[in-house]
């Protein structure tokens, strides 16, 4: 039998290795996004250790100080104080937790749920797929912010009402998303040759379905993340989301606002400027995640 | 160059028998009154043998139904009507449990190569996938046949660890072929496993089908377009044309000796290696194009090109018939001795 | 019959019409310099039909395109060569015309025919739209001129009932149609010369050889049309082509009149097709020779022999030097260092 000559071969292990390093040098927008990710989360679980003071304690004599860089600020406070004095940098690292907290397990649930519903719908079809296919149009038809304010007028503001309103209305995305995937992997080969060897549904579930729905859905879990993020923040600020015992960057914006022109800007700038940091570096791991999980696939020979 | 000729064929026991075999795909037409339920007849009524050891080639051009009657074959699609029969067994009585213990028995290899795998699946996994769905063995012992598996098929065992995209294309159809060989199946359908690759590589892929055949003692039913190649490793060979068989003959037969026109024509219609023969042979250059499956001529499907229809061809289905041993043809122009009443253009 | 409306007084037959010199062509990928076409060198004489044989990757398209500026800029760069179309008594470089001067050329001069009508064709413009635009802009006719001309050639391309035909769209014909439509547009300037990139290989057999003896009488024999036949398929070639090139790598490995070519190939490559190819009239006793290896690595730059890794009668010159062609007989040339009747190195 005729071997493949070594010398044409494509995609030896060394040459795996290098492409790999060379997809991660090759983008480094893609690496920044993947470090700031990884430093939110641990900033996130590691609040109360990082932050240099009790972000609920007031120091009232410190009050209105301005960040450390500028005159009459203190390395003590290096963001400055609030009206309060309570430390903006200690409250940023607290308001993190409830950012990562939305973002995170709002896009959990969105998937868990959306993954269900699209499995479901994809794989037995027929009238409960367009069941499922209408909850999802009606769940994408409901006016996001009147339900928001009522379920904060009625059930109170909490944490948990704003991760699962969000987890529920970004669902229908990951149904759709996982119900398409699904219609175009039943009909591929691998699974036909699966079948006629005689795997059973389960089998072909975890061995030829799932891995290939990851990368998709984690790519969009990504992006949504950072989409809530920047929703909660805005609820924040409108006073619909946590408490406000609880800082967020939201609220923190929000209290800001009376002061950004009346001599207290960095009270909005930092809240505002984590928002934006923490958006953009998801944004550009997911572009990256969407980068190295599917375009792999494509460059192909032959 | 090696010459060697085939071993010659006995006449085993049948091993897949297919009889009146039907697939048709329902269409609801949009119609305001009398909403009609219309259908594709894909596969209209299909019958064939093919016995232990040897290959039935399957040939037609598309949309005559020849992947859909290995699909429906294999079960894939449930059959509208008609019966497959394994080994005796008719696959419409078997319950789930034994219908997999059949399915460890015929295997399949498709045309687009990289489709019939999955893409996250390393090669190595993706060969032993068959072993493990019938718990063949221990983890190593797997890792063992998966290696001796790719060597049969002339692939390094140390590319188990790849991903499929990182073969060329006749590679990755080596890993199809050696993934349907892992559980040792008596029969392959082989549905178009050449026609994506080069040409080079293509007799490549064919020597080796024909090697696995002769040392494993295989039976395949090849279904191509490819007439020159379908010649080559077919033993007989089945002509389909909008859903049905029009001549079933010796694969030498068929070509030296078509009875059928439409056989005629599709012989006449592969064209030769060879200028000085392409310029002096006149082709029969069939009118117009395949009717759509959904649309089906009345009589025999194939009159409104037929250059020899008569009249009854217009009206009445020609019945499927043995005329000499192993030589069936569906034309009302073959007379009882199996030969053709009026003269076929030159070949 | 149609009488051409420009009788093609401008090239005797037999007259150069195209000459092309060492064309080079690269394109800029993620892994690096491909290099796809390596010095190509090939004339093409009015009213005759080169036959481009290669597979995947031996560049045989992207020289086309590259002569008729079809290939977009970056990420391709023609690096080198010139290709010389001689319209009358003017000569003008392909390869450095302007943009306005190539999308004259393009239909005007030069037809191009692609594998693949559907995407070629606008979905949403009536086909006899589509091939009237061609006749305006190259003949210079009036609409209702236009129009007619259109109908003139759909019927001469085969399309029964070209008047209602004229309205459809691309999406009502079925493939074979399509490729008709395409001739059309081709034949619609009337140019002396019409490029067809593997026209039929997407087609039945029996729609081929329906193409084909359209492209032979219409084109061939009633407007000594120049032609040239891009193709992996070495049969369909034979019953075209008055003169053959074989490509691999990136460059042509023989070349000569196609009567030579099939009767006395003399570079390994082609040999090896030629032997790995079944003929429709093979019983199936011999067994395929395939040539070993994979296609080419175009990302290496070629200062050896493209075909080295997989030929039988490599030597250590072929690794050091590239071949140039040299004749081995009447017009007959060949790049390559083994004189292969004789089983030892050349000269």
């Amino acid at each position: 039998m005729p071997a493949e000559s070594e010398s044409v071969e494509f995609g030896s292990r060394a040459r795996g290795v290098r492409k790999a390093l060379k997809l991660i040098v090759r983008d480094p927008a893609g690496l920044v996004g993947l470090v700031l990710v990884l430093a939110l989360l641990i900033v996130a679980v590691f609040a109360p250790q990082l932050a240099p003071h009790d972000p609920l304690a007031q120091d009232l004599t410190n009050a209105k100080s301005p960040p450390a860089f500028s005159d009459g600020g203190s390395w003590e406070y290096p963001l400055g104080t609030d009206r309060l004095g309570r430390d903006v940098l200690s409250r940023i690292i607290l308001g993190a937790r409830v950012s990562v907290t939305v973002g995170f397990f709002g896009a959990a649930i969105a998937v868990a749920l959306g993954m269900v519903m699209g499995l479901i719908a994809g794989f037995v079809g027929g009238r409960l797929d367009k069941a499922l296919m209408s909850l999802v149009d009606l769940v994408l038809s409901i006016p996001y912010l009147i339900v928001v304010i009522v379920v904060a007028a009625v059930l109170g503001r909490s944490l948990f009402n704003v991760v699962m309103l969000f987890g529920v209305t970004a669902s229908p995305l990951f149904a759709r998303t996982t119900r398409g995937e699904v219609l175009r992997l039943r009909e591929a080969g691998f699974v036909a040759a699966a079948r006629s060897t005689g795997a059973k549904l389960p089998r072909i579930l975890v061995r030829h379905i799932f891995p290939n729905l990851v990368g998709p859905l984690l790519t969009l879990a990504t992006f949504e993340m950072s989409a809530m993020i920047f929703y909660e923040a805005g609820l924040s600020f409108l006073g619909l989301s946590v408490p406000p015992n609880i800082p967020s960057w939201g609220n923190m914006l929000d209290s800001g606002r009376r002061s950004l022109f009346t001599g207290l800007p960095w009270l909005s700038i930092f809240p505002g400027m984590a928002i934006a940091l923490t958006g953009l570096s998801m944004n550009l791991l997911g572009d990256w995640l969407r980068d190295i999980l599917d375009p792999r696939i494509r460059r192909a020979r032959g | 160059m090696t010459v060697t000729s085939q071993p010659s064929r006995q006449s085993g026991e049948t091993l897949v028998r297919v009889e009146d075999l039907h697939k048709h795909y329902p269409v609801r037409s949009l119609r305001v009154f009398g909403a009609q339920e219309s259908a594709i007849r894909a596969v209209n009524g299909v019958s064939f043998e093919i016995r232990r050891g040897e290959t039935l080639g399957l040939v037609g051009e598309s949309g005559c139904g020849k992947s859909t009657t290995g699909r429906t074959l294999l079960r894939l699609e449930e059959p509208t009507a008609g019966h497959v029969w394994f080994e005796g067994v008719d696959l419409a009585d078997l319950d789930g449990e034994r219908m997999r213990m059949i399915r460890k028995r015929m295997q399949v290899v498709f045309q687009d190569s990289a489709d019939s795998l999955n893409p996250r699946m390393s090669t190595g996994r993706a060969i032993a996938e068959p072993l493990h769905i019938y718990e063949m063995g221990t983890d190593a012992e797997i890792k063992a046949k998966v290696a001796e598996l790719m060597e049969l098929v002339g692939l390094n065992p140390a590319w188990a660890k790849r991903f499929p995209h990182e073969f060329s294309g006749g590679q990755r159809q080596r890993i199809n072929i050696a993934r349907a060989l892992a559980i040792d199946p008596d029969f392959i359908v082989l549905d178009e496993p050449i026609s994506a690759l080069d040409v080079s590589i293509q007799a490549q892929v064919v020597n080796l089908l024909a090697d696995l055949q002769t040392r494993l003692g295989l039976t395949y039913l090849f279904i191509a377009h490819d007439l020159a190649m379908v010649r080559h490793i077919s033993d007989r060979i089945a002509v389909m044309y909008l859903g049905r068989i029009v001549e079933t003959a010796d694969a030498n037969a068929i070509f030296e000796e078509p009875l059928h026109p439409y056989t005629q024509a599709l012989i006449s219609a592969v064209p030769l290696a060879d200028p000085k023969r392409e310029r002096t042979r006149i082709p029969i250059v069939l009118e117009g194009e395949v009717p759509s499956p959904g649309n089906m001529p009345p009589g025999c499907v194939f009159h409104p090109r037929c250059p020899q229809a008569v009249d009854r061809c217009r009206t009445e289905i020609p019945e499927y018939r043995e005329f000499t041993p192993g030589r069936f043809v569906a034309c009302h122009l073959v007379d009882e001795d199996g030969s053709h009443i009026i003269d076929r253009t030159g070949l | 019959m149609i009488t051409p409306i420009t009788p093609r007084q401008t090239a005797r037959a037999g007259e150069l019409i195209l000459d092309v010199v060492d064309l080079r062509v690269s394109f800029d990928s993620p892994d690096g310099m491909v290099h796809a076409v390596n010095g190509i060198s090939f004339e093409l004489r009015s009213g005759e039909s080169l036959g481009v044989v290669g597979e995947s990757g031996s560049g045989k398209s992207v020289t086309m395109m590259s002569l008729v500026g079809l290939l977009a800029s970056p990420p391709a760069s023609i690096d080198g060569g010139t290709a010389i179309l001689r319209d009358g008594d003017t000569a003008i470089d392909l390869l450095a015309a302007g943009r306005s001067e190539i999308r004259r050329i393009r239909g005007g001069r030069v037809g191009f025919v692609f594998q693949d009508p559907l995407s070629a064709l606008n979905p949403t413009m009536r086909v006899g739209e589509q091939i009237a635009e061609s006749v305006r802009k190259h003949r210079g006719l009036e609409d209702d001129e236009a129009e007619a001309e259109t109908i003139e050639l759909l019927r001469a391309v085969g399309i029964a009932d070209p008047e209602r035909r004229y309205r459809s769209f691309p999406h009502e014909f079925s493939g074979g149609m399509r490729q008709r439509v395409m001739i059309a547009i081709a034949m619609a300037g009337d140019p002396p010369i019409v490029i067809f990139d593997e026209p039929t290989t997407a087609l039945d057999v029996t729609v081929q050889a329906q193409i084909v003896e359209l492209v032979k009488t219409r084109l061939k024999q009633e407007r000594g049309t120049a032609i040239v036949w891009i193709t992996h398929d070495l049969a369909v070639v034979a019953g075209i082509a008055d003169r053959v090139a074989v490509m691999y790598g990136g460059t042509i490995v023989e070349s000569g009149p196609v009567d030579e070519i099939y009767e006395n190939p003399q570079h390994p490559y082609t040999r090896g097709l030629l032997e790995a190819i079944p003929s429709a009239d093979s019983d199936g006793t011999t067994r395929l020779a395939s040539i070993e290896g994979s296609p080419p690595d175009l990302l290496v730059e070629p200062n050896f022999c493209p075909f080295q890794p997989r030929c039988r009668h490599a030597f250590d010159r072929c690794i050091d030097e590239r071949p140039l062609l040299r004749e081995v007989g009447e017009e007959h040339l060949i790049a390559c260092h083994f004189d292969i009747d004789r089983g030892e190195p050349a000269r």
